[in-house]
């Protein structure tokens, strides 16, 4: 039955499809032949005698317009492009400052960090009012002992002068 | 296979009608296809939440907002190449490295290199590195309150993290990632054979352009497949119309793909004599403001992801990094894609994404340590 289904149907080229595949098929191999020309000599060397002449073109109307625009009033793209590159250049001197301080900052910053403990204000309040009391305290104790001192020098001052023979008999 | 070509039906008269209804559908897919390439707005893209941590020049330091908790020590940042703009990084929410970085719990930051204008054609390399990436990563590390600090570099990002990884020892560089970053320029696939051709100089070009215009470098990247970039891309976007598919991905990424910006010149000159056609970074020959460049030196983890089918960095001059860099930690991973692919679509998101994130989970201290 499906056999004879298929027998009865109308078949025919779908010229949509087959130029589709015919296309691409194609595309597909002009691809690979120019890249395989584009990799000769030949093609090289004609390339390059078309960009040399282009460049010699080039060179001759470069040459001919900067002659033309060093003797004009108006700044010329060379002159607009001094400027930028001045530009450029300070912003790169900046630019290495602002390297140079950050490293100075971590420098600082890491000699900083290795000072360990470092006391606070409060802290330092205390300390100082610790040793006033310190100094206070020390110098009762000196006036204390320099009056001692004193008191014992008296009485040996006096005996000395006892036993000491006047400077005439000793002769 | 041929089978799909044909339409069968009952009778003629039906065999019509799906034409009729097909030939409609095309009509409509076209216009709505010529409809998104002349009137649609470019999607919204680089929507994370972000701060601006420090700027210098057109350059920007974003720091990305959490939007989890911080679990990890080590900042993450990530450096782009001077080629089109980063924010291919965070190209839009659920396809974002930067999102799903964030997400993970790592400390996310961006280096935006801006868009480079005529006073910039001075700017070379040894700048680059010694302004703009050292001091980027200083305030990463400091801002992240860490020693360490890890780098994603994709392409050109890549071979710069390198320069820098090479001469700064701090902040100490714990992990270095390579997406699609070439190290090694010798056998550079097609580029080897128009940057080494006697008839290219980048002397004559500098001398002759200054800043290297967009338009150029937008050319030396698509003519790299000139049919699938000029051509395919358009009819890419049609077959996604066509077959119902969501045509938002296809925006931004074109968006992304034509959103170029010039090259200062003088880093040009290098980037073409010294690397390409000299390929002096392999033999510690890079020299900056008098300092060489020593690939030994670099002592940390590194990652180096890679696209199989990548055409501009070919896989062995990312792999290279292996062999040359001085860390015992190294780990080499492949992904069947091109070179956008390693961020970019549906594996990125759902195999490379997690790699990067794991590997870096790894490596990286805990807050709480």
């Amino acid at each position: 039955m499906d056999n004879k289904a298929e027998q009865s149907q109308v078949t025919m080229i779908d010229p949509y499809k087959l130029w589709k595949k015919i296309y691409f098929s194609n595309e597909k191999v002009w691809t690979s032949a120019l890249q395989d020309y584009i990799k000769t000599d030949v093609f090289a060397n004609s390339i390059d005698l078309i960009l040399n002449t282009y460049l010699q073109y080039l060179r001759f109307h470069k040459d001919l317009i900067d002659r033309i625009t060093e003797e004009s009033p108006l700044a010329s793209k060379r002159d607009v492009a001094r400027v930028a590159e001045l530009v450029v250049s300070l912003e790169t001197k900046v630019d290495n400052m602002e390297l140079d301080v950050e490293d100075r900052l971590d420098s600082l910053d890491a000699n900083v960090c290795s000072v360990k403990e470092t006391p606070s204000q409060d802290d330092l309040i205390g300390r100082i009012t610790q040793l006033e009391a310190l100094m206070k305290d020390m110098n009762a104790n000196l006036t204390a002992l320099n009056k001692q001192l004193q008191t014992l020098a008296k009485p040996s001052r006096a005996a000395a002068k006892k036993e000491t023979p006047p400077k005439s008999e000793s002769k | 296979m041929a089978d799909d070509i044909f339409i069968k039906k009952d009778s003629a008269i039906q065999i019509g009608e799906t034409l009729a209804k097909t030939g409609q559908d095309w009509w409509q897919s076209t216009a709505r296809w010529l409809e998104v390439l002349a009137y649609d707005h470019k999607p919204s893209t680089g929507v994370s939440a972000k701060e601006i941590l420090w700027r210098k020049n057109k350059s920007k330091l974003y720091h990305y907002q959490p939007t989890s908790e911080r679990i990890y020590r080590v900042p993450v940042l990530l450096i782009y190449a001077l080629i089109n703009k980063p924010y291919v990084m965070d190209l839009t929410p659920g396809s974002s490295l930067v999102e799903y970085l964030v997400k993970e719990g790592y400390d996310v930051y961006l280096l935006d290199w801006g868009e480079f204008q005529w006073e910039d054609r001075e700017l070379t390399y040894s700048d680059f590195v010694f302004d703009y990436i050292a001091p980027a990563a200083r305030r990463v590390a400091r801002n992240a309150g860490s020693t360490d600090i890890s780098i994603i570099g994709y392409c050109m990002g890549g071979t710069m993290s390198t320069l820098y990884a090479s001469l700064f020892n701090k902040p100490v560089l714990r992990n270095l990632v390579y997406l699609a970053a070439p190290i090694d320029f010798a056998d550079a696939g097609a580029y080897d054979v128009w940057l080494r051709a006697p008839g290219y100089d980048p002397d004559r070009i500098v001398d002759a352009m200054e800043l290297i215009p967009k338009g150029f470098m937008d050319w030396g990247t698509r003519m790299l497949n000139p049919v699938g970039n000029y051509l395919g891309t358009y009819t890419r976007l049609w077959k996604t119309i066509e077959e119902d598919e969501d045509e938002h991905f296809w925006k931004v990424l074109n968006k992304w793909a034509t959103d170029n910006i010039n090259f200062p010149g003088a880093a040009y000159r290098e980037w073409i004599r010294d690397f390409y056609q000299h390929n002096k970074l392999i033999k510690n020959q890079i020299t900056l403001r008098g300092r060489r460049v020593q690939l030994q030196r670099i002592k940390a983890n590194l990652l180096a992801l890679v696209g199989t089918r990548d055409h501009i960095a070919l896989p062995h001059q990312t792999a290279a990094a292996l062999t040359y860099l001085g860390g015992n930690d190294k780990t080499y991973l492949e992904y069947p894609v091109g070179h956008g692919g390693l961020v970019i679509g549906t594996l990125a998101r759902d195999q490379v994404f997690p790699d990067i994130a794991a590997w870096l989970a790894d490596r990286s201290d805990l807050m709480e340590d």
